[in-house]
């Protein structure tokens, strides 16, 4: 079975995201109860005065993942794809709930009890040269079956895609035969302009959702199957699209703007035709440049109009302040639509006894932690672990969270901790045990920062804590996706939703049946049968209201458990230089290159 | 015999390391601390290291008596609401850092990383120097050969490249050598002395092979003293100079290895405070709150100064064929 790989893309998202701060998604709106309001309300629309042209200057401190849109995972890649990749449906900068028609024409209609999709393709959409040919119904079963390929591997294919009919087999058939892309039978195509997909289950909800990610962008199968016979394929590097932008290419579709790591550079793509599309395209052409490590000097940068608009980092705390108070119109705070949390883990002793969790959640002092990553600018405390306007957010309790004691102080309560030791055995109200637990965090910036107010916490009730800061990627790979690593306390980890559905927060981080050896994102590895089972039912359930009341409970039972010390639902800062009308794409929570326009261009 | 009395008269200090100081005059620790005093910025320096010993020995005391919390009290409240650090004010004097931490009382709690880092590392290293580099001069022949190419070796390695390689391995998991070097402090100074020890093995090694062909080694020898004898009342006593002069060249260079070793995240593991990592965490925020590296740098280049100082003193006064106009 191909889960695990599947899930080891998957979880980079989460890791790349959570780590250097990008994103997906929030809500544009200012709706709801904020308990800290947003004081700068990312721009979802682009001014009625947007000029047309001018070159954009991006700035990254990382690349791209892939730009084959099979394989591209990160929220970065996201920004680029959603400007060169037009998919079956998408998303507006100022919508986060409902994906809207694209390349498809009209709503595509879910029929069969929610087991079947069909969808009506857009007529004279054509891919940018070298193809030039016009899009049809067999390019979209062709992306989705050439994302089982192991030299594409698409992250999010199996946990939303898996219940086609025939995915199982298919899935085998790929692992075989390598540079075939097999056939999926659930996904057909009656003629050129329509496309059928069919579900073992009633999945379509969270399968249309899925669409809207870069697997919904079609691949024309005479030109990238010869790139798709190697492993890992090579169509990335030959990317076609029907997008407004392109990779700047060559005759023959080799990519000649795509340096990685240094250089990506986006023009028009001339094959676009606006009459078909929402998206305005202001831009004539778009440079990213990457390498930027020192994320303050870059921000600086774009802050002083040396540069544009930041790509894949987030501001640091004391460029955030100054962006704050000195380049007010320049700062964006887009909601990501994810958590971070401090994940103690249940399985090891004392932290396998849930009235020592409770004590140790009561103890923290939440307020101090989100101090490491700019205080209460950055974004509303974490009561829970469904972030704001996702449903289930109100259902779990809203921001306040359902009033469970050891979440109700943010700044920790010391007393009610020491209740919790007491009847956890502990008669002096601090940890008097033998056993040594160990930490493993980031080594370096905002994240050893967050790891070392906890330390002092945990040291605080007495645990002898053995503290281990290492890099990011060895924090994740080496231990804390590492169950038989045994680590007791990952105090920099969190998850990013793959789109607006609480099962993409939930499943692949609290589910005990999602514990994996190696990768795993079960990181408290909490397995409650209850819980399990739950979850498993509220999968199929298709009405929204029911679904978003069946994963609020859920989040309130994963709550309860208290499996980890959730701490903030965090903004992405999105920064611009002053002649730029930044659009940020509420969806990804960065930078909308098809709406964004220069003042003066 | 009598000659044997007559050579361990002559060997402890009338050697041929101090030849000036003929018998009847003044001891020679009356002449070198005579010479040493001429040097009023030694002195100067020799005060500040004594204080700057007391202050790391009383370090608890002292930041009680000044009224700052402790170096690992995380005080939220000494923040700005963005969570940066706040400048020298009145309840804290060099400020704070990111965490809310007092950077004075760091300060001072880094001095004792430092100084012991300083006399432990630099002492291992005397210790495997000198007894490596005594038995190479004194054994010669294959001994001497291993002993020496084994230096030349550690010598070509890019010691600092080493140095974070080998702190980095131990400074994971569960340590190295199968757990017998747990991270932190130990591993600092386990490194730095390993690969500290060389300089200090090749003098003694000269120093001894001109030693044992000296009339008073031939004395001895003639006289039945065995070899263990010859090495440690006949030879060492002689070699006590070069040994303090080195060492003292050898504990700013430990004192600067330990920063660079914290800076670069491998030394002292957080949260306990040490200079270079306390430069190393402001370097980022170096724009927005000086002071966070001004002070821990300060600091360093103080104690750097003062050992260079003291050090270079101590060679004059030692060896008055090497001093310096």
């Amino acid at each position: 079975m191909g889960i695990q790989s599947l899930r080891t893309v998957s979880l980079l998202l989460a890791v790349v995201m959570a780590s250097i701060g990008l994103a997906a998604c929030g809500g544009g709106g200012g709706e709801g109860t904020s308990a800290s309001q947003n004081q700068f309300p990312p721009v979802n629309e682009a001014p009625t005065s947007a000029k047309k042209g001018g070159t954009l200057t991006v700035l990254a401190s990382g690349d791209v993942d892939y730009l084959d849109p099979g394989a591209g995972y990160y929220q970065f890649t996201y920004m680029v794809d959603f400007a060169t990749q037009r998919t079956l449906v998408s998303w507006p900068p100022n919508e986060i709930e409902t994906p809207q028609p694209d390349l498809a024409e009209g709503e595509p209609k879910v029929t069969d009890g929610g087991k079947t999709v069909t969808f009506k393709i857009k007529k004279g959409i054509k891919y940018s040269p070298p193809v030039n040919r016009e899009i049809k119904s067999e390019d979209f079963k062709y992306a989705i079956e050439r994302g089982l390929l192991p030299g594409v591997a698409t992250g999010y294919l199996a946990p939303y895609l898996g219940d086609l009919v025939g995915f199982a087999a298919a899935e085998e058939a790929a692992g075989e035969t390598g540079a075939e892309a097999p056939d999926i039978p659930g996904i057909t195509t009656p003629d050129d302009r329509t496309l059928v997909l069919k579900f073992t289950k009633p999945v379509a909800a969270i399968a249309l959702q899925a669409l809207s990610l870069p697997i919904g962008a079609p691949v024309p199968e005479e030109y990238a199957k010869q790139f798709d016979q190697e492993s890992p394929s090579t169509y990335g590097q030959h990317l076609v699209g029907t997008g407004p932008y392109m990779v700047e290419n060559d005759s023959s579709g080799k990519l000649t703007g795509y340096t990685p790591g240094k250089e990506i550079k986006l023009v028009r793509n001339p094959n676009w035709d606006p009459a078909t599309d929402y998206r305005p395209a202001y831009l004539d052409a778009i440079d990213i440049h990457e390498g930027f490590g020192d994320t303050a000097s870059a921000s600086r940068k774009i802050l002083t109009g040396e540069s544009q608009v930041n790509g894949d980092f987030a501001p640091d705390p004391p460029v955030l302040k100054e962006a704050s108070q000195k380049y007010k119109e320049q700062l964006m705070l887009a909601p990501q639509g994810g958590n971070r949390y401090i994940a103690l883990n249940t399985t090891i002793p004392p932290f396998n006894d849930i009235n020592v969790r409770k004590a140790v959640l009561a103890a923290s002092d939440r307020e101090a932690l989100r101090l490491t990553r700019g205080g209460e600018l950055v974004g509303p405390i974490a009561t829970h672990f469904i972030p704001p306007e996702m449903p289930g957010f109100e259902q779990a309790g809203g921001y306040e969270g359902t009033g469970l004691d050891f979440l109700a102080d943010p700044g920790g309560n010391p007393k009610l901790a020491a209740s919790y030791m007491k009847k956890a055995g502990y008669p002096s109200g601090k940890y008097t045990g033998k056993e040594n637990l160990l930490m493993v965090s980031d080594d370096t910036g905002v994240g050893r920062k967050t790891a070392e107010v906890e330390l002092d916490t945990l040291q605080k009730l007495g645990f002898k804590v053995t503290f281990r800061p290492v890099t990011h990627d060895t924090m994740y790979t080496r231990f804390c996706n590492v169950p038989k690593a045994d680590v007791a306390i990952c105090p920099n980890v969190g998850w990013l939703k793959d789109f607006n559905d609480p099962q993409t927060i939930l499943d692949p981080t609290f589910n005990g049946e999602a514990i994996q050896p190696v990768n795993n994102s079960n990181w408290p590895q909490l397995n409650v049968p209850k819980i399990n089972a739950a979850m498993d039912r509220a999968k199929l359930i298709s009405d929204p209201a029911k679904r978003a009341k069946a994963w609020g409970e859920i989040d309130t039972m994963v709550t309860e458990q208290a499996p980890a010390v959730p701490w903030i639902w965090d903004y992405f800062p999105s920064i611009a230089s002053k002649n730029v009308a930044n659009v940020v794409n509420a969806f990804n929570g960065d930078t909308d290159l098809s709406f964004t326009s220069l003042t003066n261009p | 015999m009598s000659t044997g009395g007559t050579t361990e008269a002559v060997a402890p200090f009338q050697g041929p390391a101090l030849p000036e100081s003929a018998p009847g005059t003044h001891s020679a620790g009356q002449l070198f601390w005579r010479r040493f005093r001429e040097d009023k910025l030694a002195l100067a320096a020799l005060v500040f290291l004594v204080l700057l010993t007391l202050t790391a020995i009383a370090a608890p005391l002292i930041v009680k008596l000044i009224g700052a919390p402790g170096p690992n009290v995380l005080d939220r409240s000494a923040l700005d609401s963005f969570g940066t650090a706040t400048g020298p004010s009145a309840s804290h004097w060099f400020g704070v850092d990111e965490l809310g931490r007092d950077v004075l009382s760091r300060t001072i709690y880094g001095s004792r990383v430092s100084l012991v880092v300083a006399f432990l590392a630099t002492g291992i290293s005397v210790l495997i120097g000198v007894a490596l580099g005594l038995i190479a001069g004194f054994r010669r022949g294959w001994v001497d050969t291993v002993v020496s190419r084994s230096v030349d070796v550690l010598l070509a390695i890019p010691y600092l490249l080493l140095a974070t390689g080998l702190a980095a391995s131990c400074s994971f998991g569960n340590g190295c050598f199968g757990g017998t070097l747990k991270p932190g402090l130990g591993v600092v100074i386990f490194v730095i002395a390993i690969t500290s020890w060389t300089f200090i093995a090749r003098i003694v090694r000269g120093e001894t092979l001109s030693l044992r062909e000296k009339e008073f080694v031939e004395a001895a020898r003639a006289a039945g003293a065995s070899n263990s004898r010859i090495v440690f009342r006949e030879i060492l006593p002689n070699l006590a100079a070069p040994i303090i002069v080195y060492a003292s060249i050898l504990i700013p260079q430990v004192i600067l290895y330990e920063a660079a070793l914290s800076f670069l995240g491998v030394g002292v593991q957080p949260p306990t405070a040490s200079w270079g990592q306390m430069i190393a965490d402001a370097t980022g925020v170096f724009d927005s709150a000086w002071w966070y590296m001004l002070f821990p740098g300060l600091a360093l280049l103080f104690t750097v100064l003062a050992f260079n100082l003291v050090g270079d003193a101590l060679q004059d006064a030692l060896n008055p064929k090497h001093r310096r106009s």
